[in-house]
């Protein structure tokens, strides 16, 4: 950025950049303000109750009891908390690499339309299932997946028999990630869409009279300048899936037997259902950690994959 | 794309003839595909519009018919003396509108200072930014709401709104965007002497135009889906949303599918055209923002 | 039924107007909201010094609701409760205790008011009961020939009536019977153990607490699945998706096993002729459908108890809402005294066979509601039996599972 001062005028330079550094704090304080309130106030504050009543036999109604850590040690031991987690982690894996890649594709396809209103077309298309009532979405689709009902019609004329999805325990993780990859992968488009329109055509042009074949451009142009956007739908995505909640509780509500029921889907049990709002604040501290976990993980690694340094 | 240096175009030669044929098979080629996979997020909404015209006898006939013997309005009539629809979609629109509005108001800026600006904390802000984003809804809720009530907001507005003014998500979308932007545009303005926040006012938010865009709609859609919180906050009928009414014609042991989905259908067709008004902001935006550098 | 919006929009606008107090009522009967409305302007009219809101909060987020306004402090002023969530509330000091007429509180029905009296305090007024019902399509029953049932109707021939009215016509399937609905732990399940002699799920051991899932569980579960897997009269998951009454809704099944609450909802499609028919007996035993006991109840956030236990008292058992009730098709509190209007609100439909189930009918549970674990040790019984309905497990591995988990649950229970 800045060339080196000449050795003279270093004192006045530094008092300057100093000045500089305090008028760019100041103004960082200004933007951040009214945000950072907001959260501050409605979310930490929640969550630092949340931890507090995490610590307590609440049953939500009057007075807590103080336990210490005793939520927490429970939910080590507690088979249906354990189970309820690991349904989650094999949701994350199906809908997670799915969902990303279903919405990279279908950007690059709609993207790589030449006709204007062939866009629009597809792309109001696609983001339908986001802008209708999840509720009466959901209620759909458990008609649609019915033995009999119209997904197993079409894989039929493919030559597949298709299962009873939200009749079987293997099948019903599928059945519910396929429904929230049709639901969700909009919003992936949209932002993929908006990211390869970013990346400058002369880049291509370049490519192609060096004689680069379209799957070559794809992957050492669109996907070094669109990463960023890979990032925060990967991220999106996990946050999303590792607190699944409407989904499964309309199509299967954690059935047959628990075979779908989530981590959200038992800590919202546990809350409402059985009564232990203590309990279940464990248990939601609990998937917070993992899920921090996980993003600082996905975070520390963005520097091996995810390209920031623009043309 | 019209030549204007010919008035009679030439013919292509037989390479042009044969890349051309390519691109235009290939064209082809990629609606098809899209055009299959748009079946299967319309195949969906046609039974869901069909079955709001059809008597509830019909709706589960099993195996399912799939056009009504007979079109009647019945099931909208009934949706709308079931429950004040009019009303509640009203509410709905013009909260969940003004809500993506102060969301897109206050996390841009939080955004940009994230993405470019170097402060002390910085991190630990950030960071809460994303942890709100963590923990679930189904524990921080009772304290969200015991504050509200210690506020005397229960049953108003401002517990529908003010808590949903700061939003994480909103936050980390457009901090992703702004990081993605080249610098060459801002340095320019710092280099001649202008300011971060004119950097920001002049640069930055032409260039996130598409990215703005689509973070006010899922803004939008996001608070035009939620149930819970204004089950929770809102107890007048006249104040509350759409989700929670369209909830309320499911009981304890059945459901008015027609009803049902009569209700869902007159929820999303406005959206829908609302949408296709907003759509042409978020890709061609980006596109004429100047960034041919 | 626009007529209702408007009454129930303008009884809130007089609220304002004059000097009353306004109670809030809440509910998440949605089925009843024409009934309810009625009875509101009933009230209203003859207790000027009393206005009553109405407030239907859907049932999947009732008790989300409830819970969240007992912990802000900021309540309803009557609303109703259930028997899976009164010990709770009750024993958390969530609810007020309600004084009524000795006379009144003696005209309760005993088996459907003793759960809601803690310490000999009453804390809720019973609904109207809502027992489990037989739902038979006599027009179905009629194209196959097969006899309306009787009175002393046995499972058998149940069975035998429900193959017969399984057929295939014009590409349409018809089922004899609803198997789906019928898993053991739920309610119409419930009713056929009950009535093979059954006596409950839990008993009470010198240590505490031990299962029950005794020989006539077992039998009873065993008969119910083989509705759907030998004798294939029921759809079972594999063969639809939709819910029982929404097949016998669409005329397509013979026999429903339902609650009384489903008669408005028959109204959808007037060709249906249905009627009520007794719930059948097994081994020579009187038939024991179960009834659900509903309450009024006040919380104790309520700023209004006084005018709040008047609207309670009023509901339950006032004549003029108990011959409101009747005449909208709904079983008021004191059901037997207004029999009458209520036959005659459903005329044709053999309704009496309601009544005389009645006196022989089981509260879910009863004798265990104060366990503390109870929702806990519930749903693991229903996520094991829902196992072998869905056909993934074999019925006595499935019992035997959940044998041992709600062992392992009641071990914690106090």
């Amino acid at each position: 950025m800045q060339s080196s001062p000449p050795l003279l005028a270093v004192p006045a330079v530094r008092r300057k950049v100093s000045v500089m550094k305090r008028q760019e704090a100041r103004l960082a304080a200004l933007l951040i303000l009214p945000s950072t309130l907001g959260v501050m106030v409605f979310a930490i504050l929640p969550i630092l109750a949340s931890f507090g009543i995490s610590l307590t036999d609440w049953g939500g109604l009057s007075r807590p009891k103080f336990v210490g850590l005793q939520n927490y040690a429970s939910a080590f031991t507690d088979s249906r908390a354990v189970s309820a987690l690991s349904h989650t982690l094999l949701y994350v894996l199906l809908a997670v690499p799915t969902g990303v890649v279903v919405s990279m594709l279908l950007a690059v396809l709609i993207h790589n339309l030449k006709a204007g209103w062939l866009r629009s077309i597809f792309r109001t298309v696609y983001y339908l299932p986001m802008v209708t009532i999840g509720v009466a979405v959901a209620l759909l689709w458990q008609v649609l997946l019915a033995p009999q009902g119209l997904v197993n019609l079409v894989l039929g004329w493919l030559g597949i028999h298709g299962p009873n999805w939200l009749g079987s325990p293997e099948w019903v993780l599928p059945a519910v990630a396929v429904f929230s990859v049709w639901q969700g992968s909009g919003q992936g488009i949209i932002l993929f869409l908006a990211s390869l329109a970013s990346v400058p055509k002369e880049l291509y042009e370049a490519a192609a009279l060096d004689g680069a074949k379209p799957f070559e451009s794809f992957r050492f142009i669109t996907l070094p300048m669109v990463s960023p956007t890979v990032f925060l739908v990967l991220v999106l995505s996990v946050i999303g899936a590792l607190q699944v909640f409407e989904a499964v509780l309309v199509l299967s509500n954690g059935g047959p037997g628990d075979s779908s029921t989530t981590v959200a889907l038992y800590i919202y049990k546990t809350a409402f259902s059985f009564f232990k709002m203590g309990y279940a604040s464990a248990l939601a501290w609990l998937l917070s950690i993992i899920l921090i976990v996980l993003l600082v993980v996905q975070w520390r690694n963005q520097n091996k994959w995810v390209n920031y340094d623009q043309v | 794309m019209i030549r204007s240096e010919t008035a009679v175009p030439a013919p292509l030669s037989r390479r042009d003839a044969r890349l051309k044929a390519r691109s235009q098979g290939s064209q082809a080629a990629l609606v098809a595909l899209l055009v299959l996979g748009a079946l299967a997020i319309l195949v969906p909404f046609a039974w869901m519009i069909l079955t709001a015209f059809k008597t509830p006898a019909e709706a589960y006939t099993w195996p399912p018919v799939w056009l009504p013997a007979k079109w009647s309005w019945a099931n909208f009539k009934q949706l709308f003396e079931t429950i004040p629809f009019a009303r509640m979609f009203f509410n709905s629109f013009w909260s969940s509108t003004l809500i993506a509005c102060l969301n897109i108001v206050t996390a841009a800026p939080a955004a940009y200072a994230f993405a470019r600006l170097r402060f002390p904390g910085q991190g630990l802000w950030f960071g809460s930014h994303l942890l709100s984003l963590l923990i679930p809804w189904q524990v921080t809720i009772i304290p969200v709401f015991l504050l509200i009530r210690q506020l005397g907001w229960y049953d108003s507005y401002m517990a529908l709104i003010v808590p949903s003014i700061a939003s994480g998500f909103t936050v980390f979308l457009l901090y992703q965007f702004f990081r993605s932007l080249p610098r060459s545009l801002e340095e320019s303005v710092l280099i001649d002497g202008g300011s971060w926040a004119t950097a920001l006012r002049h640069v930055a938010l032409p260039a996130a135009k598409g990215a703005i865009s689509a973070a006010w709609l899922f803004s939008f859609l996001g608070n035009w889906q939620a149930f819970i919180w204004p089950l929770i906050v809102l107890q007048s009928s006249e104040k509350q949303l759409l989700p929670v009414g369209l909830l309320s014609l499911q009981n304890q042991f059945s459901v008015n599918v027609p009803v049902l989905m009569a209700g869902a259908t007159l929820s999303t067709l406005p959206t829908v055209i609302a949408y296709m008004f907003v759509q042409r902001y978020l890709t061609d935006a980006a596109i004429t923002s100047g960034l041919k550098g | 039924m626009k007529k209702t919006l408007f009454l129930l929009a303008a009884l809130s606008l007089t609220a304002s107007a004059s000097a009353a107090t306004t109670i809030d009522y809440g509910t998440w009967d949605g089925t009843r909201q024409v009934a309810d409305a009625a009875l509101i302007a009933a009230f209203n009219k003859s207790h000027p010094d009393i206005v009553v809101k109405y407030n239907l909060v859907p049932w999947g987020v009732y008790w989300q609701k409830a819970s969240a306004m007992v912990a802000g402090g900021s309540t309803f002023d009557v609303m109703w409760m259930n028997l899976d969530n009164f010990p709770f509330y009750q024993s958390q000091g969530a609810l007020s205790p309600i004084t009524l007429d000795a006379k009144l509180a003696a005209s309760l029905p005993a088996s459907r008011t003793a759960p809601y009296r803690v310490n000999n305090q009453l804390y809720g007024v019973p609904l109207g009961p809502q027992p489990v019902t037989v739902y038979i399509n006599r027009a179905l029953f009629k194209e196959r020939g097969v006899p309306i049932p009787t009175a002393n109707w046995t499972y058998a021939q149940m069975l035998d009536a429900a193959k017969k009215l399984t057929f295939v016509k014009d590409g349409k399937q018809y089922f004899g019977i609803n198997g789906a609905d019928l898993q053991t732990d739920l309610e119409y399940g419930m009713s056929f153990y009950y009535s093979a002699g059954g006596q409950g799920l839990v008993k009470k051991t010198a240590g505490g607490y031990a299962p029950s899932l005794d020989a006539t569980f077992q039998k009873t579960s065993q008969q119910l699945l083989d509705l759907i897997y030998k004798d294939k009269v029921a759809a079972g998951p594999q063969a639809a998706s939709q819910q029982g009454y929404q097949v016998f809704l669409a005329g397509q099944m013979g026999i429903l096993v339902s609650g009384s609450w489903m008669v408005s909802t028959w109204d959808q499609n007037k060709a249906l002729d249905w009627a009520f028919a007794p719930f059948p007996s097994e081994g020579g035993l009187k038939p024991r459908p179960v009834v659900s006991a509903h309450a009024l109840v006040v919380p104790t956030g309520s700023k209004n108890k006084a005018a709040a236990q008047t609207f309670i008292t009023w509901m339950n058992t006032s004549p003029q809402a108990q011959r409101t009730l009747a005449q909208n098709g709904l079983l008021p509190t004191l059901a037997e005294t207004y029999k009458s209007q209520y036959l005659q609100a459903l005329p044709g439909r053999n309704a009496q066979t309601v009544f005389a189930q009645l006196p022989n009918s089981v509260v879910i549970n009863a004798d265990i509601r104060s366990l503390s674990n109870l929702p806990e040790v519930l749903t693991v019984l229903n996520q094991k039996l829902n196992l072998a309905w869905t056909n993934n497990v074999k019925l006595p591995d499935a019992i035997a599972q959940a044998q041992a988990a709600m062992a392992g649950l009641l071990k914690q229970s106090k």
